[in-house]
């Protein structure tokens, strides 16, 4: 039997019945894509270094200052380690890239990288006007902000290319 | 890291280089890159991975002003993101290197180069001579028309009444050595142009190379000694 409802609340209910159905429909496509397939075989180091992670985020939010900035932070549940983790179209540039770029270019320079800090440090280096002692916590901070080897090769391939190619107007 | 949050890696850089000169690195984001990175009903547009994807997009794409865009935005959003602060790293370290080797390639590549102590007086020097150069042929190219029409001018034809067929030759052997003479002159002047040209270009591209350095710099500064910068804003 249908009830005799003013047209405001049957307008109000079918708004809300159709927020439901794409609730429903948004599950739905998140369970049957292939990107949740992937995610779930995360392995579970991965999911423990994330959870560390969030943890730290917690405390950051627990201790005041930005609370939004630090929510948008929070919403990064995976980190990416391998060429696989970025977005398929990206994957696709950055293999072909790599293909164009030279190999041997890119492991030389990634050595320099590694070997020849000193030269940011140097006096007419980015870093020369730096005392010793933020040099050396520079330096410091420089290890521990290290990636996976192969999105350094991302970053290596990515960086010579451009400047291979960069147009000055 | 954490003090980090309180300076802001945008206003210290505009701070740095003054508002004109810092602008076109503060752009913030362009949400049709993100959009592309990230399903549409996500609201994850401002997370750093997604800035880091972004930023690696357009250093393929070749626009590497973008990319240190994306880098300053994403650094000033977390300031802990591996992935852009090695991008950003590996960017200070390789336009180093570049720079390294850019003085010896603009004193092999450029002709009005001869040491490169003081750039940016040569850069002036350059900019000046091009200005006045094209101004030279400007007035030699009009010098070149005028004659040219003198001589098109005296030549006899059909109708013409007071045109003599031998005065127009007389004419053509005054005029023509030199209406080619001119035209040598333009010709080298402008041969001389486009070398001041390239050169100015690679003194422009060197001086580019150190902005980009620098922002990546103050950016990885800020990052781990924020406090340097926090008197300053």
């Amino acid at each position: 039997m249908v009830k005799n409802l003013p047209v405001r609340t049957i307008k109000k209910n079918l708004i809300i019945n159709k927020d439901k159905l794409k609730a429903v429909e948004n599950t739905f496509d998140t369970y049957s894509d292939s990107k949740f397939e992937q995610k779930n075989k995360v392995s579970d180091q991965r999911k423990k270094a994330n959870s560390e992670l969030n943890d730290e985020i917690d405390k950051l939010i627990s201790s005041g200052g930005t609370s939004q900035k630090k929510s948008l932070v929070k919403k990064i549940a995976f980190e990416i380690e391998s060429i696989d983790d970025l977005s398929p179209e990206l994957q696709k540039n950055i293999k072909k890239l790599m293909n164009g770029v030279s190999k041997d270019e890119v492991n030389k320079l990634i050595n320099e990288i590694e070997n020849e800090k000193e030269k940011l440090f140097s006096d007419k280096g980015v870093f020369g006007k730096m005392s010793s002692g933020e040099k050396a916590t520079l330096e410091k901070k420089l290890e521990e902000y290290e990636v996976p080897k192969e999105i350094l090769e991302v970053n290596v391939s990515a960086i010579l290319s451009c400047l291979n190619n960069l147009v000055i107007d | 890291m954490k003090q980090s949050k309180t300076v802001s890696i945008q206003k210290t850089i505009q701070t740095i280089l003054g508002k004109s000169r810092a602008e076109k690195f503060l752009k913030g984001l362009d949400f049709t890159d993100m959009a592309s990175l990230t399903s549409s009903d996500s609201d994850i547009t401002s997370s750093s991975i997604n800035i880091y994807q972004a930023a690696l997009a357009k250093l393929v794409d070749g626009e590497l002003e973008k990319a240190i865009n994306y880098i300053i935005y994403g650094l000033d959003l977390d300031r802990e993101s591996k992935l852009l602060f090695n991008l950003c790293k590996n960017l200070v370290f390789t336009l180093e290197k570049q720079l390294n080797n850019s003085n010896t390639d603009l004193i092999k590549n450029t002709v009005n180069i001869k040491n490169t102590d003081n750039l940016e007086k040569d850069r002036n020097s350059i900019r000046n001579k091009i200005k006045e150069m094209e101004k030279n042929i400007s007035q030699e190219n009009s010098k070149l028309e005028k004659l040219e029409m003198e001589l098109f001018n005296s030549k006899p034809s059909f109708f013409s009444m007071n045109k003599l067929f031998i005065t127009h030759h007389l004419k053509k052997k005054s005029l023509k050595p030199r209406i080619s003479s001119l035209k040598s002159e333009i010709d080298s002047l402008n041969q001389e142009l486009e070398q001041l040209k390239s050169d100015l270009k690679e003194i422009e591209k060197k001086f580019l190379l150190e902005e980009y350095q620098k922002v990546l710099g103050i950016t990885m500064e800020v990052c781990i000694f924020p406090s340097r910068f926090q008197t300053k804003l």
